[in-house]
């Protein structure tokens, strides 16, 4: 329980971080870089084969999602659904198939889950233009792919150099 | 046996904070946290801002100079137009699969619709309100390819000479760029660069006249009917408060 809570300010912090934060550049989604490194960490424990419980991770997912669909513009649930997909996605067909000790792997895999989570926003963008519930006009333009294409690879990119750097860290302090 | 109870606490959850409207607490809560860190950029100083405001108050210019010749043919000399509007201070940024949207820390109970313009310091036009809760609103600004406003041309011809002004509309659309585009503007209308355009007033809850920006490119095809013009915004880039322009009360 006391996990789920620290969970929770911690998702709302990162969340007001990305939201707010002028600094963060467009396209970069903490939450989503937070949930790639939890992901990570899962895939890690199925190598070693020490770990059974994916609830936390499930968890985690459903929290980011809820606190995604609040200051979105988009119906509510729709974040919830996305990442929830993207969770049975990794669970059932990416988290055992890679190796997670090589950094080539990390950041494919974070690509990967990075490309399902834009291609699910693009869906869910246009179902809702179909149905005419909010006001979405996407043309699929350079720029517009520019963008989407800058947030995959940025967040990517940081989902690795954190992966790397907490794992060395990790290693320090257990040879200490 | 765990799956059910997860499935339980979910649809709890989606009840309470979506329904019993309790993304409140969130929005309360986190309010001072986003107000820090939105604001805790400095302003940066623009190279043309004395440029860009002298702008702003040549279309002011333009605005009024109008305003008087319709109150001039109309004999109606006592009405003008006095916006009532709400302050509201941006609190944060979010874009999500090439459309992007603001928060702002008004909603509901402050009196604020969806499809109200919002405007900068110098009243130029920023963006629409597109979805409001009771504690903050999501404001769609004008440089999101997916907003789209009704608009007007006020040529500089116009404001030197005395005479009648010939409106000149066509639909604004945002662009991923800094320029806005204008579209559906006949091809037989006498347009220059330099031109100022503002709100049309053909939305509900938008007046005319609020100013958008200036005319920098004339694209015209041969085989259209229409020709599609690049607006530069004169908006501040850096706005962090925001006018909401309430709708205008005629009496």
């Amino acid at each position: 329980m006391f996990r789920i809570i620290v969970l929770i300010f911690f998702i709302s912090f990162l969340g007001i971080l990305e939201i707010s934060c002028p600094f963060i550049p467009e396209g970069l989604s903490l939450i989503f870089i937070f949930l790639t490194l939890l992901s990570l960490k899962e895939g890690q424990k199925e190598i070693i084969k020490k770990s059974d419980n994916k609830v936390f991770l499930l968890i985690a997912f459903i929290l980011a999602g809820i606190f995604l669909d609040i200051y979105s513009i988009f119906l509510p649930g729709t974040f919830f659904l996305i990442l929830l997909i993207i969770f049975l996605i990794i669970d059932r067909f990416l988290i055992n198939k890679f190796n997670f000790n090589k950094p080539i792997s990390v950041f494919i895999f974070s690509f990967l889950i990075n490309i399902v989570f834009q291609i699910l926003i693009i869906l869910a963008s246009l179902f809702f233009r179909f149905l005419n519930i909010v006001q979405i006009n996407v043309i699929f333009d350079k720029f517009y792919f520019l963008i989407v294409f800058q947030g995959i690879f940025l967040n990517s990119l940081l989902s690795l150099v954190v992966f790397l750097f907490l794992r060395r860290f990790k290693f320090k302090s257990i040879q200490k | 046996m765990k799956k059910i109870i997860i499935l339980i606490i979910i649809i709890i959850l989606f009840v309470f904070i979506f329904l019993l409207k309790g993304e409140n607490v969130f929005f309360v809560s986190l309010k001072p946290f986003q107000n820090y860190f939105y604001n805790s950029k400095k302003g940066q100083e623009i190279e043309d801002n004395i440029c860009r405001d002298l702008k702003i108050e040549n279309t002011k210019l333009r605005e009024i100079e109008k305003e008087n010749e319709i109150l001039r043919q109309q004999l109606d000399f006592s009405k003008k137009n006095e916006d009532n509007f709400i302050l509201a201070n941006i609190i944060g940024r979010r874009s999500e699969g090439g459309v992007n949207w603001f928060l702002i820390d008004q909603g509901l109970k402050d009196g604020i619709k969806a499809g109200l313009a919002a405007v900068d310091e110098k009243g130029v036009l920023v963006g629409k309100i597109i979805k409001v809760k009771d504690q903050i609103s999501y404001l769609r600004p004008v440089f999101d390819q997916n907003f789209s406003l009704g608009a007007d041309i006020i040529s500089q011809e116009d404001m030197v000479s005395l005479k009648k002004i010939n409106e000149i509309s066509g639909i604004l659309q945002g662009e991923y760029s800094s320029m806005l585009k204008m579209k559906y503007v006949p091809l037989d209308r006498k347009i220059s660069i330099g031109d100022s355009v503002v709100t049309s007033g053909l939305e509900d809850d938008i007046r005319w006249g609020i100013s958008i920006g200036q005319i920098v490119e004339i694209n015209k095809k041969d085989n259209s009917i229409f020709q599609e013009l690049v607006i530069k915004p004169l908006l501040n880039p850096d706005f962090r408060i925001v006018s909401i322009i309430l709708p205008t009360k005629t009496e």
